[in-house]
């Protein structure tokens, strides 16, 4: 910052302060004897800085008012670091009303108000107060070694910044760690209370890698899901099995073959769907609790599928019965009963047409022989002897041809009475085989028992031993009195233990649904935490890393700052000592100053060299941190306010310094000198002279 | 890692000086190094807490 005009009233001792046109580069000399008010004019230029003296703090800047007077009304002309003019105003009353603007005239920007100001100045110049009057700013009382850790110092460097907030976040890390200390206990506890929970079934162990939390709670919902849907699937089939067993027991007040087949399906059905969805818990340890009720299933089962067969069988039957009868339509049987009527019908053909031939030749044969032996013995005149000899020879011989005769027609009629004696028989077994037929055609429509019983009737056959040992077996169950009530009850009890059963199921099944969903809620609490403790050792990590970062750059600063400071002071000690003196060295990490001699070609702690010599090093420091600073902040040329700094120089060591201060650094072009004499030799740019009776600040005319 | 795969910080606002853009210069120099001599890196968490102090600097947040 260069200052070019200072102008006020009533501020500090001066009545009015009027200095113009300042030199961007030279020196602006201030002399006088003791309290004529050199020391006045840093102080008229801090207050219009940053609203507030090295004498005069903040809250006491009213005392800034010259005595006996009411207000204060300050303003500065400067060129700021960027390279832009601003115009700083402050203003005071005794009052207490305080008033400042921070005015741009090339951007028309403007800051009001007295705290304002002040920050705006700071941040424009990028440095405060502090760092301005160990650097720029040289009092006259302030005037001491280089404050080895001095904050100031360390703010200069840059460091100061980046050590705060490394404290900042390492205090924050002790919070940070035990609050992760006191989630991992949490989760400890919460996988306590998990493991209590522990049980195959309600959980069944996944294969594969290891589940996250949140896994394991997504898992834990599905289960709960899979044994709620378990539970309703059971509760939704047991209506149905009842209902197919009710109807199943209906049947035997007499149905059908098919009924009992399809009704018995049915309930297999049901019982397999309350199976299934019973198989569906995966409990290791549950059997559905259908076992009797399927046993008593699979008995009727046993029973309608043995009279199945037997029915197949009879059907069988039914289709020879059909070949003895001779049923159109069927396979002809050897020895059936048509071939039998058949051939008896032929037989009895046959002899009724002997017996008829055999009444005829025997007729035929009597008449002629009656005839002939009529003409043997009957006196006919005139008939030979031998005529009547020969009739009574053939008569005798026809009348035995007639015997003969007569004898077959018997025979024939004998024959023809053993043909009806058979056809009795014959008619007779057909008559049986059409009672069978008949009654196997209507088996599988006949109710179920009245079937049974009837299959009882069945004549003889391959099909006795069969039904004998299927009425002794599970058919004899089936027909057996009073056994609709006995299956009833039977039926009954099962379907009570079933659904008894069922219903302890159900409410293991809640009791596992509410424990799964307090675990799936434990899971989802450990997920959050873990995740939790997940964010805050990443957020540990990162504000160690952070802390680490600050202050290895810190120290890099600090490494750099030196550095800087060192080559400056190398430059500017020797300007300042005659070449006495070579350069200084700062710790990097204590900060400890000490100063090369040219003369012993050593290093010297700085409190072992000459009260003047110290002086010198303390201006070259000053001098040298001010370059550092400029160059560590916002860069830009700088002003320099130099206090009494040859108090303690001898004349010629005051000529030295004077002729070298301006010459020292580009940076810091513009040097304000408050000192009791004006060195000898010397020529300023801008001298002002006070007495102690000035009460005006103005710039003297060439 | 290579050259061409090495990352940096992101460039600050130009406006940002002093203590910060110093810090941002270092950290890059700090990232370059530890890139190359392929120490064990969290380059995500390490540019988390390089913001983190330059917030703390005052520097933006939603600076790049």
């Amino acid at each position: 910052m260069i200052i070019h005009r200072l102008r006020g009233r009533n501020a500090l001792k001066y009545e009015r302060v009027e200095l113009e046109d300042l030199p961007e580069r030279g020196v602006v000399l201030v002399t006088g004897p003791n309290e004529a008010g050199k020391s006045s004019v840093g102080e008229l230029i801090c207050l219009c800085l940053f609203g507030r003296t090295w004498a005069l703090p903040e809250e006491t800047i009213e005392r800034a008012i010259r005595w006996n007077q009411r207000d204060l009304d300050l303003e500065m002309t400067v060129t700021a670091p960027n390279d832009r003019k601003y115009r700083i105003r402050r203003r005071l009353n005794a009052d207490g009303d305080r008033g400042a603007t921070l005015f741009c005239p090339s951007d028309g920007s403007e800051v009001k108000g007295w705290r304002a100001v002040s920050t705006a100045v700071v941040e424009l110049l990028g440095y405060d107060f502090e760092s301005f009057g160990e650097s720029f700013y040289l009092a006259r009382r302030e005037i001491a070694p280089p404050h080895p850790r001095s904050e100031t110092l360390k703010a200069m460097a840059g460091v100061l910044p980046l050590e705060e907030v490394a404290n900042e976040l390492l205090g924050q890390v002790p919070e940070l760690e035990r609050r992760s200390s006191e989630l991992a206990t949490e989760i400890d506890d919460l996988d306590a209370q998990l493991r209590r929970f522990q049980r195959d079934d309600l959980l069944p162990p996944q294969p594969g890698p290891v589940r996250s939390a949140d896994e394991q709670v997504e898992e834990a919902a599905e289960r709960k899901q899979q044994l709620e849907t378990a539970r309703t699937r059971i509760a939704e089939r047991m209506p149905e099995l009842r209902n197919t067993t009710d109807r199943l027991v209906d049947l035997l007040d007499g149905a059908e073959l098919s009924r009992w087949e399809a009704r018995a399906e049915a309930m297999d059905g049901a019982l397999d769907s309350v199976e299934e969805a019973v198989s569906w818990l995966g409990y290791t340890d549950v059997e559905p609790g259908t076992e009797k009720l399927s046993q008593f299933l699979e008995r009727v089962q046993g029973a309608i599928d043995a009279f199945g067969n037997l029915v197949e069988k009879g059907q069988k039957r039914r289709a020879w019965i059909g070949g003895m009868l001779g049923e159109p339509g069927t396979e002809p049987i050897a020895g059936s009963v048509a071939e039998d009527e058949y051939e008896l019908d032929l037989r009895r053909t046959r002899a009724a047409a002997s017996r008829r031939r055999n009444d005829g030749l025997a007729l035929g044969a009597l008449v002629i022989a009656a005839a002939a032996l009529a003409v043997g013995f009957v006196p006919i005149e005139g008939l030979p002897e031998q005529a009547r000899l020969g009739g009574r020879a053939l008569g005798v011989s026809l009348a035995l041809l007639a015997g003969l005769f007569a004898w077959a027609r018997h025979s024939a009629a004998v024959a023809l009475r053993a043909i009806v004696l058979e056809e009795g028989d014959l008619a007779a077994r057909r008559a049986e085989l059409e009672a069978d037929a008949r009654l196997l055609d209507g088996l599988r429509a006949r109710p179920m028992p009245d079937a049974i019983g009837a299959v009882e009737k069945l004549s003889g056959g391959a099909l006795e031993e069969e039904l004998k040992a299927f009425l002794g077996g599970v058919g004899g169950r089936l027909v057996r009195p009073g056994l609709k009530e006995k299956l009833e009850d039977a039926v009954e009890g099962r379907m009570v233990e079933v659904e008894k059963h069922l219903d302890a199921l159900r409410d293991r099944i809640a009791d596992d649904v509410q424990q799964l969903g307090r675990i799936r809620d434990l899971r989802a609490h450990k997920a959050k935490i873990t995740a939790t403790r997940r964010e805050v050792a990443d957020r540990l990590a990162t504000f160690e890393l952070a802390s680490e970062l600050a202050l290895g750059s810190a120290r890099h600063l600090t490494q750099d700052f030196n550095s800087q400071v060192r080559q400056g002071m190398a430059r500017v000690l020797p300007a300042l000592t005659e070449g006495r003196y070579q350069y200084l060295q700062i710790g990097d990490d204590d900060l400890a100053v000490r100063v090369f001699s040219s003369e012993k070609q050593d290093f010297v702690a700085f409190e072992e060299i000459s009260g003047g010599t110290q002086r010198q090093i303390e201006l070259a420091t000053r001098i040298a941190l001010s370059e550092a600073l400029v160059r560590n902040t916002t860069g830009g040329r700088q002003f320099l306010f130099l206090d009494e700094p040859f108090a303690f120089f001898d004349r010629v060591r005051t000529q030295a310094s004077m002729q070298a201060l301006p010459k020292l650094s580009d940076q810091l072009p513009q040097i304000w000198i408050a000192a009791q004499e004006p060195p000898q030799g010397v020529r300023p740019d801008v001298h002002l002279e006070l007495t102690l009776g000035t009460t005006t600040l103005i710039e003297p005319d060439e | 890692m290579s050259e061409e795969t090495r990352v940096r910080l992101p460039d600050l606002p130009s406006d940002v000086r002093g203590t910060a853009r110093a810090f941002h210069r270092w950290c890059n120099a700090e990232l370059e190094r530890r890139q190359t001599r392929d120490v064990d890196l969290d380059l995500e968490r390490f540019q988390r807490a390089a913001r983190l102090v330059l917030g703390r600097l005052g520097v933006p947040a939603d600076a790049p």
